[in-house]
């Protein structure tokens, strides 16, 4: 890590925290952070690049960089991994054709060193939908229960009505919260 | 072991220099001072290293800080800076969504800089070692302030900074030789307190030469 960089890290200490928002092509990521931060939600394109959205939650500044999901986008991911303090994984409920396609992508990024610090949220998202699997379910499918060494939860949400999305972002900004700024 | 057979510069020049430094500021720096040397320092002796440290690493800082502060004063560096938004702004765009070689010509410049930045430290201070100075960076305490320097020098590694300026020399580009650009932006609703909600605006200004000036 360079200096620029590192500065930029000294910097960020005071309460601000970097999410990092990733998940398969129409998970609804960018749905998800629009739609938790108000915004209007009916015209969203796929993501091809990225966005970066910076709010104000419970006293803390949350960076959140949401990537696009499509397979020729994923081998950029990496570039996004550096100093990321929560890893916040959107899943398609409706999608039961591509849920394993979910978890080996899920699983290459957990192995990943860089994102080793970085607790977890899963997003069950898109639950409005008839016939959506439950979060029990996903938990099941993407066997978060052998996920070692790492703070995770699952949470089911739809980022249409917004229901879920709260809950999930709360939770992580405590957990990392309880885990970087144990002093205040 | 193997280490100490290695000659190692900060480390022996601080040994050197620092005993006849003064030892008298003892306190005052003593904390911004421990974790500076422990990359390199950790099989020296504890007591020299004790004795060592305090005025020479603190006197260390402060060069480094006056030449980080000269350097983003002057041309050379930031001709660098000039040239390289030039060369590549056009790939920028406004609006929200950012291109994937965003992030790859934002790694490019930090690196550039980086580079830059220790080339110049190295020419112009003796024995500096810029491990040494990441090192003592990341272990601040968080609450304790930067340094004027290091707080400018910082926004060179933001990259929503560096998106504004990429973009504001792009506009500044088409203007020929001088203009003043005034755009629009977000309205933040928690600044509405009293008065009228107004957008704030985005100045940038273009220089006499050929030289787009970004507004950072």
């Amino acid at each position: 890590m360079g200096l620029l960089t590192i500065l930029k890290k000294v910097k960020q200490k005071e309460h601000e925290m970097r999410l990092l928002m990733l998940g398969l092509d129409n998970a609804g990521k960018t749905t998800v952070v629009k739609k938790f931060n108000g915004e209007d939600i009916d015209l969203i394109s796929p993501t091809l690049g990225f966005n970066i959205k910076t709010l104000e939650y419970s006293g803390f500044k949350l960076n959140i960089w949401d990537v696009g999901g499509q397979t020729s986008l994923r081998s950029y991911w990496r570039n996004y991994f550096e100093s990321t303090d929560g890893l916040i994984w959107v899943v398609d409920s409706s999608d039961r054709a591509r849920l394993l396609d979910c978890k080996a992508e899920l699983q290459q990024l957990l192995q990943q060193e860089r994102l080793a610090g970085a607790s977890l949220l899963v997003f069950a998202n898109k639950q409005d939908i008839d016939g959506a699997l439950t979060a029990e379910e996903i938990r099941d499918t993407l066997e978060l229960g052998s996920i070692e060494r790492r703070h995770w939860k699952i949470v089911s949400c739809s980022a249409f009505t917004g229901a879920g999305l709260v809950d999930g972002i709360d939770w992580m900004v405590k957990d990392i919260a309880s885990r970087i700024f144990m002093f205040d | 072991m193997a280490a100490s057979d290695k000659p190692k510069p900060a480390a022996t020049a601080n040994a050197t220099q620092a005993a006849v430094v003064d030892v008298g500021g003892f306190d005052e720096i003593e904390d911004d001072v421990v974790d500076g040397n422990c990359d390199e320092g950790e099989e020296d002796s504890a007591s020299e290293e004790v004795m060592v440290s305090s005025g020479e690493n603190a006197d260390q800082t402060s060069q480094i800080l006056a030449e980080l502060e000269d350097m983003m004063m002057d041309e050379e560096f930031n001709a660098k800076v000039d040239a390289f938004t030039q060369r590549h702004c056009d790939h920028f765009d406004e609006g929200e969504e950012n291109k994937l070689i965003y992030t790859s010509l934002f790694a490019e410049y930090t690196k550039m800089l980086e580079e830059y930045i220790e080339e110049r430290l190295g020419a112009t201070l003796e024995g500096f070692d810029m491990q040494a100075f990441c090192a003592t960076l990341s272990g601040r305490a968080d609450k304790e302030e930067l340094p004027l320097a290091l707080e400018m020098l910082s926004a060179y590694g933001d990259f929503e900074s560096f998106k504004a300026m990429m973009l504001s020399c792009k506009v500044g580009a088409t203007l020929g030789d001088m203009g003043v650009v005034g755009a629009p932006v977000h309205v933040f609703t928690e600044e509405q307190e009293d008065g009228e909600a107004m957008p704030d605006l985005n100045l940038s200004i273009s220089g006499l030469g050929n030289n787009g000036l970004g507004n950072n």
